[in-house]
Order: structure tokens, then sequence, then C-alpha cells
């Protein structure tokens, strides 16, 4: 919090609750309490759809997940967006992520991927290649992310925090032990762009297909990169949505700021990401968390908050309050509330996306003119920048027929 | 499923800025309806009567009818109940505008704010986003900028409910103001919210009201549609001249209290009525929530002494402002309107308090010395400054925004307090209304012209034509079809005005076809009386006896003037036969068969004072 005034509307923290600070929280502006909990994997909103059967959003769920493997015509609407081209196309893109988190494991009983850890690589190289400087190597790492697919790669340091306390087995219906050794001492984060013009048409299923497509990259990026590192000798683990939180990691690895929606607001991209991450030994130097006036920006803004159709993501100053078991317990943070936001998938039967298309960072950045406006939302202009958004109407949705015209064009 | 009603009941402890959201009993709203009497219901459950009003123990609820927001025409009205700081009764003040409807959208029947919190905030309400915010920049600021620094800092189709510098100043007479210019004033609500260091409310509801059977409803909507709009009171006069048209109705009938209720006739009518105010100042009228009558006035003041624009004055306001100080100057009373709306204060009790201290400032007992400046009747100029005084809490206003009662307690001259229970009366002399003076003197909130509106009756003959000045059936007529009346309607959420256009049996039937309960006629009879009574039982408990039921002696003294001279109020001869009607016993406390009757034996236990 730069500003005074900022200072001024917050309800403050008391000091002792601070107990579970470490040094890099200064630099990310986290404020993790002495209560903190690491969060189980049990309890992410995905994973409670098999076993917490008081979830609401548990009648439509098997439909929701359904839906993304097989057609069904019956639930193809006349909408425009969620016709049978727009399901093709979405499910299209998810398939190579399908096909890795459809792998059954072989040496016990649960899926590779997505999900859960990837076991499943070749031995890589039996010696080392020395390291000179970790400064080279990193570089060397963020050149080989770039040309394997990654728009953005950071690197932090391994923190046990951001780390699930359980890791959840969909199959066996059970917590287990989290599968990630824990002398890897550093998290390569890397971001995928998501489809900018896909993603004006949420909420549709066929901006959907951005999502699965991003989803679909990572994997390719991070088992790829993973298999380099060891194919110089040293361990790495590749990781989705499993094994630990990607956005705190991705903070710390300097991709952008905590946005009110829940979400990391990167400043090439935007919210539009995904995020995937490889935990290694190999000797790499850290960066440093990003701020270019996001969370100053987030009080002010609330698009995503008034946006979201559920009601799921935070009017109030970031706080302790947690809405339900699917949010991490003791971060002072905006928490969205996961159960009303899936509640709201599975009615639609496919994801939504609107606190994405609306945030003002959800802007093309090729162009001058909205780096110009970057530039400014981080200083005392921020409140007539957010006027000229919603004058402009920037986070409007565009009619999915219209990026099937634009295509065929 | 909830039909008609929002179904949630928020629940916000300001002391650890916790908020709870309980669902709404179906059977509690069956008996007690929604608004007024929902609201009374809950608050005298949860808090003490003997508590003192500005501590944080009590509460203050904000609450909606069942058809509130429902699209039936005038159904925009919400109330806010607590212990009031002015009378020690409980309070329920009611106002109309846009809040009461949004809150409904957002989901929410009841609002209860409860304890204090440390620093000044303010609530946003966004649908079920609840967020409690520090509102020290808007501590000092003036209705209309807070309500757009609340706007500015929310939503663009926010609705506020705020208090002015009158609230924060815990001023007894202070009200609680939404949409800018409609307050709920009475009994001081606005001193509560001021003492829980509660500046505003805004919500934002995107949620429709979903009815049980909205092909009734719709049917019934238009038929009441129909007779407001051919009513000649509720869509003639209001419409035309807003609710001042009764300036000169009330002269003509020679009752119209007049410096400071000395008499009944005001030489200076004609230049400060309805119909001055519509030839003069009105700019155009506006319209509450869905309401076909748009008896509000937007006025502007060319006078260059107070050139400004804005809303009002209602009728009472009006009089206040110049009959009852005396002064005949339109732009005077119209800018003194303007102030009160913009710090929050009831223009009734402080016209009322600056009559008094005029009156005072004549006989002597106040001087230049602690007013600061010559006053007294028929000083319009004088009379602004010291609206502008009390507004600004400075100088010999300080004393003027303790009210009336206060004011000539600490000068020593009780006899000039004109006004029942510490609360001030309105502009329609008990000399003459006889029913006015009954239901003066036993109104749950202190001397109101609302809650028994017998002037209706005495006037316009709605729903039948009584001589005012006959004691004769008004007993009856106080009781059942004006206050029970009143208490039913305030809770049904629509507004009283419709009133003299539709009866009992159309509000019911929407009511029943909006919540698809079991809403009666016969019913409705009996739940306003169960209101009535809980309302009592209240005051009873709050240390409220049969002395409490009466007028300030000036009442009984002859009128001196006009058509009814020599016409006194006939409060005692009444109040006997009005008290056994009820079912109370000499005391003025309902007997225990009463109490079994509306079932309310156990509630007259929970506070074990009689």
């Amino acid at each position: 919090m730069k500003s005074g005034k900022m200072e001024e509307n917050r309800f403050p923290v008391d000091d002792d609750k601070r107990l579970h600070k470490q040094d890099i929280d200064n630099q990310t502006g986290f404020e993790v309490l002495s209560y903190f909990q690491r969060f189980n994997q049990k309890n992410d909103i995905y994973n409670r759809t098999v076993w917490d059967s008081s979830l609401d959003a548990n009648k439509k769920a098997g439909e929701f997940f359904g839906s993304h493997s097989k057609i069904d015509l019956a639930r193809i609407r006349t909408a425009d967006g969620y016709g049978h081209k727009d399901y093709a196309l979405r499910n299209a893109t998810w398939q190579v992520m399908d096909i890795a988190a459809d792998l059954k494991s072989q040496s016990d009983n649960r899926t590779e991927g997505f999900l859960d850890t990837y076991t499943l690589h070749k031995p890589g190289s039996s010696g080392k290649r020395a390291v000179e400087s970790p400064v080279k190597m990193s570089a060397e790492i963020k050149k080989v992310a770039g040309f394997i697919g990654a728009d953005l790669t950071g690197i932090c340091r391994y923190d046990e925090r951001w780390v699930y306390s359980h890791s959840y087995n969909r199959i066996e219906k059970g917590e287990k032990p989290v599968d990630l050794p824990d002398d890897l001492p550093y998290a390569i984060v890397v971001a995928k762009e998501m489809d900018y013009e896909l993603m004006k048409t949420v909420p549709s299923t066929l901006g959907s297909a951005a999502t699965g497509l991003g989803y679909s990259m990572d994997f390719l990026i991070v088992v790829s990169l993973a298999q380099y590192i060891r194919n110089l000798g040293y361990r790495a683990v590749a990781s989705q949505n499993d094994t630990a939180l990607s956005v705190p990691l991705a903070i710390q690895a300097g991709l952008g700021e905590y946005g009110r929606n829940g979400l990391l607001i990167t400043p090439k991209f935007g919210p539009r990401v995904r995020l995937g991450k490889v935990f290694t030994d190999l000797p790499l130097a850290s960066d440093k968390p990003v701020k270019f006036g996001v969370q100053e920006f987030c009080q002010i803004c609330l698009q995503c908050a008034y946006s979201c159709p559920a009601r799921a993501i935070s009017i109030s100053q970031p706080s302790e309050k947690t809405n339900n078991i699917s949010n991490i317990k003791g971060v002072c943070k905006w928490s969205i509330d996961p159960e009303k936001c899936f509640q709201l998938w599975t009615n639609q039967n496919t994801d939504c996306s609107i606190c994405i298309r609306v945030c003002p960072y959800n802007k093309d950045y090729s162009q001058w003119i909205h780096r110009i406006g970057r530039r400014l939302s981080g200083t005392f202009l921020r409140k007539f920048m957010l006027k000229l958004d919603l004058l402009f109407d920037f986070g409007a949705r565009k009619p999915p027929q219209w990026w099937w015209n634009r295509i065929f064009k | 499923m909830y039909y008609g009603y929002a179904g949630k009941i928020l629940r916000i402890d300001l002391t650890h800025q916790k908020t709870t959201t309980e669902s709404l009993d179906l059977k509690m709203a069956e008996d007690y309806i929604g608004g007024r009497g929902l609201a009374s219901r809950l608050f005298y459950e949860e808090v003490n009567p003997t508590i003192d009003p500005l501590s944080p123990e009590n509460k203050l609820l904000f609450a909606t009818g069942p058809i509130t927001g429902t699209g039936a025409p005038a159904a925009s009205r919400y109330v806010v109940v607590c212990k009031s700081p002015l009378t020690g009764t409980i309070a329920c003040s009611n106002s109309g505008g846009f809040f009461g409807p949004e809150m409904k959208f957002a989901g929410y029947d009841v609002i209860i704010f409860e304890g204090r919190a440390e620093e000044p905030v303010y609530v946003w309400i966004d649908d079920e986003r609840v967020d409690v915010r520090p509102a020290k920049h808007l501590w000092g600021k003036t209705v209309p900028e807070t309500d757009d620094a609340v706007i500015a800092n929310t939503h663009p189709a926010a609705k506020v409910a705020c208090i002015g510098p009158g609230g924060e100043n815990l001023s007894p007479i202070s009200g609680v103001v939404n949409d800018r210019t409609r307050l709920a004033a009475r009994s001081g609500v606005g001193a509560v919210m001021g003492s829980k260091n509660l500046k505003a409310i805004a919500v934002r509801g995107t949620e429709g009201i979903k009815l049980a059977d909205s092909k009734a409803f719709w049917q019934v909507l238009l038929e009441v549609n129909k007779k407001i709009t051919n009513d000649p009171v509720s869509f003639g006069s209001f419409r035309t001249y807003g609710t001042a048209n009764l300036a000169t109705l009330m002269n003509e009938m020679g009752a119209y209290p007049t410096r400071n209720f000395q008499d009944v006739v005001f030489e200076g009518t004609h230049a400060v009525s309805g119909e001055s105010l519509k030839a003069e100042m009105t700019r155009t009228n506006r319209a509450c929530f869905a309401c076909p009558i748009a008896c509000t006035r937007v006025t502007q003041i060319d006078d260059p002494r107070f050139a400004s624009k804005g809303e009002g004055p209602e009728f009472e306001s009006l009089w206040g402002f110049s009959a009852l100080c005396g002064s005949d100057d339109l732009a005077a009373a119209v800018k003194a309107n303007y102030l009160c709306n913009d710090y929050g204060l009831d223009t009734m009790s402080l016209a009322s308090t600056i009559a008094a201290a005029m009156e005072m400032y004549e006989r002597g007992i106040l001087t230049e010395k602690e007013v600061g400046f010559p006053i007294g009747f028929g000083l319009p100029n004088e009379m602004v400054r010291l609206v502008e005084l009390t507004c600004k809490h400075e100088g010999f206003g300080i004393e003027l925004a303790q009210g009336s009662y206060r004011l000539t307690q600490r000068y020593e001259c009780p006899e000039l307090f004109m006004g029942v229970k510490k609360q001030e009366m309105a502009g329609y002399s008990p000399r003459v209304f006889q029913g006015m003076s009954l239901h003066y003197a036993t109104s749950n909130r202190g001397a109101c012209h609302v809650r028994g509106n017998t002037v209706a009756a005495e006037l316009y003959g709605i729903p039948r034509y009584m001589p005012p000045e006959a004691l004769e059936q008004k007993e009856e007529m106080v009781r059942r079809p004006f206050q029970n009346s009143t208490a039913f309607v305030d809770s049904s959420g629509i507004c009283l005005f419709t009133k003299f256009a539709i009866t009992h049996r159309e509000i019911v039937a929407l009511m029943a076809a909006s919540t698809g309960l079991d809403f009666t006629f016969e019913k409705s009879l009996v739940q306003g009386d169960r209101i009535w009574n809980l309302e009592r039982l209240f005051n009873l408990h709050a240390g409220f006896t049969v002395a409490d039921d009466t007028l300030p002696a000036r009442m009984l003294e002859p009128a001196p003037s006009g058509p009814w001279q020599g016409s006194r109020a006939k409060l005692q001869e009444g109040l006997q036969t009005y008290y056994a009607l009820r079912g109370w016993d000499e005391e003025g406390r309902p007997t225990r068969q009463k109490l079994e009757e509306l079932g309310l034996v156990e509630l007259g236990e929970k506070w074990s004072t009689i």
C-alpha cells in the first residue's frame, strides 16, 4: 500500500497475527497470519465434487465434467457461443490436456498429471552438467521455456507454505502425502497467454476454448522444461494444478501481482494467463516480485466484483475472512467464493471467465496506447484511467459469432 | 422458497464487524407481516426496553414489507426501528424512495445493526456481499455530499441511506435520510445510527422478487392502480399540490396550529400554502419507486436571500416553518426545509422547538444573551438562522438540537412544550380534531400524525365522515380504522397515501398474491391490533404509564378563534373508553385476556416490569 489514503481505508490486522511472515512477503505484500494452514488439495473445489455431497454444485458437476469429453446434443443450446461447433472446438482444445490427465499411473491407482503429479518421463542424463553461474543458467532456462512456448517465465525460491498439505487422489477418493521432494530449492513458474479475442466472447463455450488451449499448452511446456532439466542431470518435477498453489509462487517469481478476482495479474497479459511450474534443484537465480500498481488499482476498481454473476468476488478490503473450506486459511487477501463461482459454471455447463474479460488489465498490450494506459493506471491517475476504461467499455462482451466470422474473413 | 418476501435477515455486528444472515421465519411473518410489525417483533425480543437508547445495546433495524418493491402502486416503504432517544419509546420511522425496494432486491427483508463501531463506518451491501468500510472521510459531510461520495466509492446504481451532521451530533430530532431527500425523520432514529458510528448504508440489489401468483397479483395491481389514479385525494390533490395542499384546508377548518399552538388560524396562510408553493416554486414533481401519485415537489427558490434548489417541503414542514413560527415567508420556510434535509433533521420537531424558543423569548424566559440575536414570531430570517445554527450545531443551535421538551425543561417552562411523550405534535390541532387529540395522546411513539390520521375521516370523510368536534365513536375510530390499520399498512410496505383510495381488502389481496401466505381481511385487523399492542408492551416495560397518555395543558384550553372557536381537546372524556375498547385496564395495560387473544402472552412476560 503506497498512498496514505489507501492505508487509511484498511482495517489493520493485529501485528501478533503476522507470525508466518517471511522475507519475501515484504516484497510481495502477502500478509500471512499466525493461524495459517497450508491448503489441502482435498478442499479444492474440483476435488470437492468427488467427496463433498453437501456441495450444491454437485448436482450438475458430473454433467459439467462429462460435457468436456463427450458432446451431449441435448445440452447444446441455440444461444450464440453455446452451439455444436463451439463445444466441438472447446473439447478439442482440451484434448491434449485430457490425454495426459486421463493416463493412469503405472505404479499406483491414480491419474497422471493436471490434478496429480507427472511421473511418466525418461531418466534424463546420468551425470550433472556443471553450472558456473546461476544467473546465466536462469537466462538460459527462460530462453528454453520461451522457445518451448511459455509467454512468461519467472523463478522463485521453493516456499513450503504454498505446497499442499495433502494431495488428493480422485480415483481412490482419499488424501495422500504430497509427492514432492523437499530438497528442490527452486520453482520455475511459466505462464501461457490465453487468446485475447476468444476471451472477449466469454461467457461462452467458445470462450472456454482459450482456457482449454492454455492448459494443453502448459502441459507441453512444463513437461518439456522438466525433461530438459533432467537431461542436464538435475532433478525436476513438472506441475500444473497439482502439488502447490500456482498464484502465490508466480507472484514470488515476479510474474505479476495479486488481483481482486483472485487471479495473477501480469503486466504483459493482465489476468489472461494459465500457469504451470517446475520444481528443481538446478542452481538458479530467483527473480524479484514486481509491483506496477495492481493492488492500488483493485482497491478502486471492483469491475470484476460488480460483473460477477455469481457474486463470488469480494467487494471488501483484503481480509483474513474465508468464505468456505475452499479458501486458504490465514492469509490476508481478497478471497473469492469458489462454491458460488463453480455453481455458476455447472449451471451454464462451461467455465465463466467474466472476471478476466472485464478486468481493465485485460488488454492487448502490444498496442502502445494501452502500455501508456497501464503505466498511468499505476499512478495517481488511476481513478481517471478507470473512468476512461468504463467510458470506452473495454470490458464489453463480443458475440461469439463475431469471432467465428472474423476467422473466416 | 420465499415469495413476496426476500427471505433473509441480515445481521451486522458493528462492534466486531461481523455479518450473519438468517432466514426469515414465515410463521412470524404471517403474524407480524413485515416492515413495522416484523421489525418491532424482532426488536422487542432482542432489546431490553430499559436500556439507554444511545448505548451500543440498542439495535437499529431497517425493514421492508412483503409488497415493498414488488411493483404494487406506491409500495416503496421501509421502516427504521430502534428505541427512540427522543421519547424513550419504541421508535419506528418510515420512508419511501428507492432504498427500501433496493434492499429487497439485494435479498433482505430486515437489516439489523448491533453494537457500535469504534470509528465511523459505512456499510456497502452488494447483494449477498456485505462490506463494512471506514467512513472517517464522510464524517461531518451533509447528506448530498455523503450520498455522492458513497456512490462514487461503490456503484452508480447503489441507493444510499445515511445520516447528516444532525445524527452525528446525536441530536434526538435527527432522522435517517435515503435517496438524498427522503427522511425517516421522527423519533430521532438518526441519532441512534450516529451513536453506532454508522454514517451510511449503500445497497445494490440485482435479484428480483418472486411472486407466488403473479397473474392474480397483476390483476389486483391494475385494479388498485385504477382506484388510486381515480381518487380525488390520493391522486387529485396530492399529485397537484403535494401534501402541502392541506395547509389551506387546515387553516379554513380552523385547526391550523399557529405560534406554538397558541392559535388555530394563521392569517398568512394564503402566502404559504400548497397553492402558493405550486405557483411560485414547484418546478416538477417526483415519485418514489412504483408510485403513480408522485407527491414530492421538486422546488427552486429564486429569492436572492435563499436562492437554492431542492425537494419539498411537505405539509408539516411548510406548516412548521410558517404558521407555527408565525412567519408568512414562503422562501424562508422552503429554505429551512432544505437545510433540514441536508443535515438530516426532523422538520416538524425542529420547527416546533424553534416556535417554543420564540415564545420563550417573547415571554422573557430567553434573552438575547442566550440566543445571540433577537428572535420572535414572524421573523423569517431569524428563523432560518436558528435552523442553520441547529444544523451546524453551533451556539444556541446546540440547545435547539435537543428538541423542545429538553429545551423547555432546561429553562423551566415545560408548559411551552407542545407534544406528547417528549415528541412534538404535527399540524392538526387536537383542540378541533377530537380524533387527533385521542391519537396524539395514545400514539406509541409520542405525538405523531401518521399513525392515526383521523383527519381523513374528520375532513375528507374517509372511510366515513365524522364531525371533528364531537367525541362520539371516536375512541373506536381511532383504535380500529386508524391506529390498527396504519400498523398494518406500515407493515405491508405500501405508502399510507394510498389509503385514501384503497382499503385493507386490496392490500391484503396484494399481499396474499405476492407471498402465497394466507392473509385475509379478518386477519389483517388482528395483525394491526397485535402490532399496536406489542409496541404498547415495549413502552410499558420502558416505564411509560397512563400519566404519559396526555396532551399539553394548552390543548385543553378553548380555541381562541376560527370556526371552532371555544373547542378544546376532550381527551380525558374519551381515554378510558378507548382503553376499554382496546382491551386494556384503567392503567392502559393490556389485560391478560387481550394478550391471549393476540398471542402475546409469552412476549408480554419477557421483560418483567409489569
